[in-house]
């Protein structure tokens, strides 16, 4: 094992069976805010990299982590996105976790 | 930063049909790279696949090809962007230390689906989708467009382009048949149909079959299985905003980026002089031009007068680039591969004269919203 890394934060959107309210990347965006809001001493501009995690044939919008760009706050970072099916949820911490260990992120000069 | 190594690598023939079933080009890429390094299946700890759902044409689309990709009971997992992007996560995996040797592997055979009709889903649902004029084709016009516009760049100076990395498609045996034009002139590219004004037939780069697959390892492992790696010494990626309204469609932000991160860790100051040889995803003539201007290889408006023939300056597509055949899934990973053939001076009939340091893109999504490019170098 690599470097250890740490989970410093969790986010939901609200759930419910139908939300007719907002579309798929304002989902996105409560949860985003939702993780932000529990570690007051991270904001936005602190996050380097972003790991995107949706099954776009669920959905019918391909590519959706570029439709979601702007709405998880990635715009002009880095930003990966894996797709397993069932398994797409636990697949993308696990691709965080990676790219941490790996440190594969933009604030250290050697990848 | 660990180094990891490029120790083998594999590329179907590219055909606008293959003639046999998409689980045997898997098969071949992938049993072809691992022999081009002399390994056996036992040996892959990882695997790393790029397939798309919707060009596939079902869900999952990775839960079909574990066996004939090598990924049975190894850790397997798909990344869903472009080949190049799935190195990128194996690359992580290599640099994590939980793996001796990844494979990845992309590709998809756009015979069997209607590849234009299924990138209707990439456009805004809300938005775009509805207005059923703009789709990957007109978005293209609308960047070439653009571009002329800002610079005034003739079309002639985009033609230029095609007929280059045609002609240059013409020395490469694997590239797609139907692309190769030895004899190619300005005029028959500025004459061929009209896709959208300004973008003629010959400067969309030609959807075809194919998979290519390439192999990691760390340092150690590298040295050991070959004595001709390719190191990877630099990464970067990064996208912009979607909505195609709100992009300066005329310079590539995101490649300007992706070029800065990956120069970075590379200690690259200088790419006009550092760099060798180029091999850009170029989906149409006109972004090989936005794109070595967003990675400085040249001034704003001035990427046509670069001389980036395969005796140039700086050669740009050698191996004919996406316009020598665009397998989606595998373009960028291809791109990565003629790099590799080049460090290594394997590129036999388009070979770059003393090759030492390659950069390599790939890239997704309308006009380019995302791009990734490496900085390859060779010697051990």
């Amino acid at each position: 094992m690599g470097r250890q890394v740490a989970v410093v934060s969790a986010g939901f959107s609200e759930h419910a069976s139908k939300r007719t309210d907002v579309s798929m990347p304002e989902l996105v965006s409560e949860a985003i805010l939702d993780c932000l809001k529990n570690v007051p001493s991270v904001g936005i501009e602190d996050i380097d990299a972003f790991v995107n995690g949706n099954m776009p044939a669920f959905e019918g919008a391909n590519v959706p982590e570029l439709w979601m760009t702007d709405w998880m706050g990635a715009r002009n970072k880095p930003l990966m996105r894996v797709t397993t099916g069932g398994t797409t949820g636990a697949t993308t911490g696990w691709t965080g976790g990676t790219r941490l260990s790996a440190i594969v992120i933009n604030r250290h000069p050697r990848i | 930063m660990e180094k990891v190594g490029i120790v083998g690598y594999y590329q179907v023939q590219l055909e606008s049909e293959s003639n046999y079933g998409r689980y045997e080009v898997i098969f071949e890429a992938v049993r072809g790279a691992l022999d081009n390094a002399g390994l056996k299946k036992k040996e892959i700890t990882t695997v790393i696949s790029c397939t798309n759902d919707y060009y596939d044409g079902r869900t999952i689309s990775n839960a079909f090809p574990v066996e004939v990709g090598g990924a049975y009971l190894a850790d397997e997992s798909k990344v869903e962007m472009d080949g190049a992007h799935a190195a990128l996560y194996g690359l992580m995996r290599i640099l994590s230390g939980n793996h001796k040797l990844a494979v990845i592997w992309g590709g998809s055979t756009p015979s069997c689906y209607p590849y234009h009709s299924a990138r209707l889903f990439e456009t805004d649902p809300t938005w775009e989708r509805p207005n059923a004029f703009v789709n990957d084709i007109t978005a293209g016009g609308f960047q070439m467009r653009a571009y002329m516009e800002k610079y005034g760049v003739s079309a002639e100076d985009i033609a230029k382009v095609a007929v280059n990395n045609r002609k240059n498609a013409a020395k490469n045996p694997l590239s797609l048949k139907e692309a190769q034009y030895p004899n190619l002139t300005t005029k028959e590219v500025l004459e061929s149909g009209n896709y959208a004004d300004p973008v003629t037939e010959l400067m969309v780069s030609p959807l075809c079959d194919g998979v290519a697959a390439i192999l990691l390892a760390p340092e150690k492992q590298a040295l050991k299985i070959t004595d001709k790696p390719v190191w990877i010494t630099g990464v970067g990626y990064n996208q912009e905003t979607y909505y195609l309204g709100d992009r300066d469609l005329s310079t590539s932000k995101s490649m300007e980026s992706a070029g800065k991160m990956a120069f970075k860790a590379a200690g690259i100051k200088n790419p006009k002089d550092e760099i060798d040889v180029a091999e850009l995803s170029e989906v149409f003539a006109h972004e090989e031009l936005i794109f070595s201007e967003a990675l400085g290889l040249a001034e704003k408006g001035q990427g046509a007068k670069l001389n980036y023939g395969i005796n140039g300056d700086l050669p740009i597509n050698p191996s004919g680039g996406a316009l020598g055949g665009n397998p989606p899934c595998a373009t960028g990973l291809i791109r990565i591969i003629e790099a590799v053939k080049q460090l290594r001076g394997e590129a036999n009939g388009y070979q770059v004269k003393d090759a030492k340091k390659a950069i390599a893109s790939g890239q997704i999504g309308m006009c380019a919203q995302n791009n990734i490019l490496y900085v390859l170098e060779g010697g051990n």
